[in-house]
């Protein structure tokens, strides 16, 4: 054989050789085998598919592998895992390292990990045994998972309930918001349908009113009517003179008949009395209807004021429902009433009449103010009149808008005595203002307090009317 | 025909084990052996490295699109090193090596004998078996598990270039993680398993090559023969080595 085929031949066998000493070179390498380890022990109840041979690993990196696993004598013992380290891992490894058997990647081999010890533990001595931590099993895992899942579908399904709960009151809330606002809706409609009639019905009376249709309209317009009346109350209040002539000559008469000249005075007594009755059948007549069959002036009154009464009390109604619907009682409720003759005397004895409005008052006694007429019920003095105007005049400065309350104030007799009197007391004085001067009528009420402690200076129960201005907070004075 | 087919096997295993036996005898015929060797082991190289690095490149792809789908690329190293030096390499090993050399040695043999050479030999008091067939077994032997692990290395460097071409993986690393699962129980008796291929492949051969029979047809019919024979066999005869290495060495 020529020595190039030798050479040939030595190289093919070399290196082929080489290179399957090479691949047992690298296994051993990989095994670890070329370098000083110490063997360490463990035991476990579980092994989880642990094997001989198996990488061990300390604090994750490739330290060794299990040499050996020990079966034990019966079923209370423990597995012992016999496990080379590499020498140089032993400064690592300490008496209190713990083993735990975990998996190699997702899809990996089971792997003995070693965890590093704490320096306070001693250092590990060929044959030591380390505590070990029993595996975790996959299947513990997908057990506990299912129970959680399972906890978390009764936790949803009971959230859902509740939420379905929440659901249908959130529905029923809607429905009935619904409901409501339609019924509210149909209220409103009907009040501002009323308001709207009411308003149409006082514009279309005002209208008439003042064009001078119906009795009303008449009575306001018709000077002829107006004189017509006037001219009968002049007849009447001569009238009542002659009578009171008449009554007068009676008295002389009879005083006279006690003395002389009765005759006489008869005739002129009879005379007077005849000129009385032809006065009183002038002023009878005026009163009769002129043609047969019509009313006559006292029936158109009648049936006018009639009308009246009934279309304002109607209108009154409405008026009423109109300011406590929606648009209108923000102005009621800053002026701080609705209706002066609806204010209860117990919610004005607790203050919650006007609340924000400050009162200016004005004390009057009983005997400033009244006198006893001459069929016993008291009456405006002439002094009362005198001191009424001059309060007046004060408050009609301020008086415009602004609600004026006469309070009456009577402390004599039963408690029913004392309300009707206080009530009579504030009503004389406010006829009597409204009378002369120029209020508003809708901003003048009465209050009767009967008799109760009052804040007038000497502190006890006022026996008089206290008028009463209520000024808005920002320019009332108050006392 | 079974009868034929039976009393033929009979013949060929008569054949393999007077070749066995023929080895120890003397004389060795060590010169004629290491002709052989270079003949069927150093020619067979370039065929073997090249089909090794080929089939390397492409179960690293295919490892790769299997392992992916579990994100466990970093497997695929190992995976690869595992199939190769396990199985893989040395099938793939015995299979080229019977299509080249036992269609050489039916070959070489069948003509030999339709040429009268063998008898020559006989006629020159030289043992024409033991000079024929007992070298090339010997050869066969020797060259099937060095051819082995160049195919298996092969592939593993034919697995890197593919795996680093995709991943951008270093070559330190990827023989780590290539020898990280693969034990000596795993790579030496897949690799000497292949001495077994080899022999039956040369026996195989060299008994359809020295019995032939019908002129040069037959030398084709023998050289065919050889190929498909020896190939069959070695896949058969794979069945079994394989359970007897998990027998001896079980795997851990």
């Amino acid at each position: 054989m020529p020595v190039s085929k030798k050479v040939t031949l030595a190289v093919f066998l070399g290196g082929a050789f080489l290179l399957f000493t090479l691949g047992l070179f690298l296994i051993g390498d990989r095994r670890m085998m070329f370098e000083r380890s110490i063997e360490l022990r463990t035991e476990y109840r579980q092994l989880s598919g642990l094997k001989v041979g198996s990488k061990v690993l300390v604090s994750g990196m490739d330290a060794g592998e299990v040499l050996a696993i020990d079966v034990p004598g019966g079923p209370d013992g423990r597995f012992q895992v016999r496990f080379r380290v590499l020498e140089k891992f032993r400064p690592v490894l300490r008496s209190d390292s713990v083993a735990t058997i975990q998996m190699d990647g997702l899809v990996g081999n089971k792997v003995l990990q070693i965890g590093a010890g704490t320096p306070q533990g001693r250092e590990l001595e060929p044959g030591d045994l380390i505590a070990s931590r029993e595996p975790v099993e996959i299947s513990d895992l997908i057990k506990e998972a299912v129970e959680t899942v399972q906890y978390a579908r009764g936790s949803v399904a009971d959230v859902r309930e509740a939420i379905d709960g929440a659901v249908d009151m959130f529905e029923q809330l809607t429905r009935n918001a619904s409901d409501i606002v339609q019924e509210v809706g149909k209220d409103v409609k009907e009040i501002s349908e009323a308001g709207r009639q009411a308003t149409g019905d006082v514009r279309d009376l005002v209208a008439g009113v003042k064009a001078g249709r119906g009795s009303l309209g008449k009575l306001i317009t018709d000077d002829a009517l107006y004189e017509r009346i006037r001219g009968t109350v002049g007849e009447a209040e001569r009238v009542a003179g002659n009578l009171r002539e008449i009554s007068d000559d009676a008295k002389a008469i009879t005083e006279e008949l006690k003395s002389a000249g009765l005759a006489a005075k008869f005739d002129r007594v009879v005379s007077n009395a005849a000129d009385a009755a032809e006065k009183g059948k002038r002023l009878v007549q005026g009163l009769l209807p002129e043609r047969k069959g019509e009313g006559g002036l006292s029936t158109d009154l009648r049936e006018t004021v009639a009308n009246a009464n009934k279309a304002m009390s109607d209108f009154a109604e409405n008026m009423e429902a109109l300011k406590r619907n929606w648009f209108f009682r923000g102005f009621f409720n800053q002026r701080g009433f609705f209706d002066l003759d609806a204010v209860s005397v117990a919610d004005y004895q607790a203050g919650r009449f006007a609340p924000d409005r400050v009162p200016e008052r004005h004390w009057l006694h009983r005997s400033e103010l009244f006198m006893t007429g001459a069929d016993g019920a008291e009456e405006l003095s002439p002094d009362g009149r005198r001191k009424l105007d001059e309060v007046a005049a004060e408050l009609l400065r301020q008086a415009r808008n602004n609600p004026l309350m006469i309070e009456g104030y009577a402390s004599a007799g039963a408690a029913h005595e004392q309300i009707l009197a206080s009530l009579a007391r504030a009503a004389a004085v406010r006829d009597y203002l409204l009378k002369r001067y120029p209020f508003q009528r809708n901003y003048v009420g009465v209050m009767p307090m009967g008799a109760v402690a009052s804040s007038d200076p000497s502190g006890a129960p006022w026996d008089g009317v206290s008028v009463v201005l209520y000024l808005p907070r920002e320019t009332g004075r108050g006392r | 025909m079974v009868t034929a087919a039976l009393a033929q096997a009979g013949d060929m295993l008569l054949f393999a084990a007077r070749a066995l036996r023929d080895v120890w005898r003397r004389p060795w015929e060590g010169a004629e052996i290491a002709r052989q060797i270079l003949e069927v082991g150093w020619r067979s190289l370039p065929l073997i490295t090249a089909a090794g690095f080929a089939v390397g490149v492409v179960m690293s792809m295919h490892t790769r699109a299997s392992l992916e789908r579990f994100g466990a690329e970093a497997m695929i190293p190992a995976g690869l090193a595992l199939a190769l030096i396990k199985e893989t390499g040395p099938l793939v090993t015995g299979l080229l090596f019977s299509g080249r050399v036992g269609a050489g040695i039916g070959a070489e043999l069948g003509a030999m004998r339709v040429t009268e050479q063998i008898d020559a030999l006989e006629s020159l008091a030289v043992d024409s078996f033991k000079y024929l067939v007992v070298t090339r077994v010997v050869a066969c032997v020797v060259a099937m598990p060095l051819l082995t692990t160049v195919t298996n290395f092969a592939g593993i460097i034919g697995g890197f270039v593919a795996e680093t071409a995709v991943s951008g993986m270093s070559f330190a690393l990827y023989f780590d993680r290539a020898f990280s699962l693969i034990n000596f129980s795993d790579y030496v008796p897949s690799t000497l398993k292949t001495c077994v291929f080899g022999f039956i492949i040369a026996t195989v051969s060299a008994y359809l090559g020295y019995n032939t029979r019908g002129g040069t047809a037959g030398v084709g019919q023998a050289s065919t023969r050889a190929v498909v024979l020896s190939s069959i066999l070695l896949i058969l005869s794979n069945v079994v080595l394989v359970k007897m290495i998990l027998f001896f060495f079980p795997s851990r």
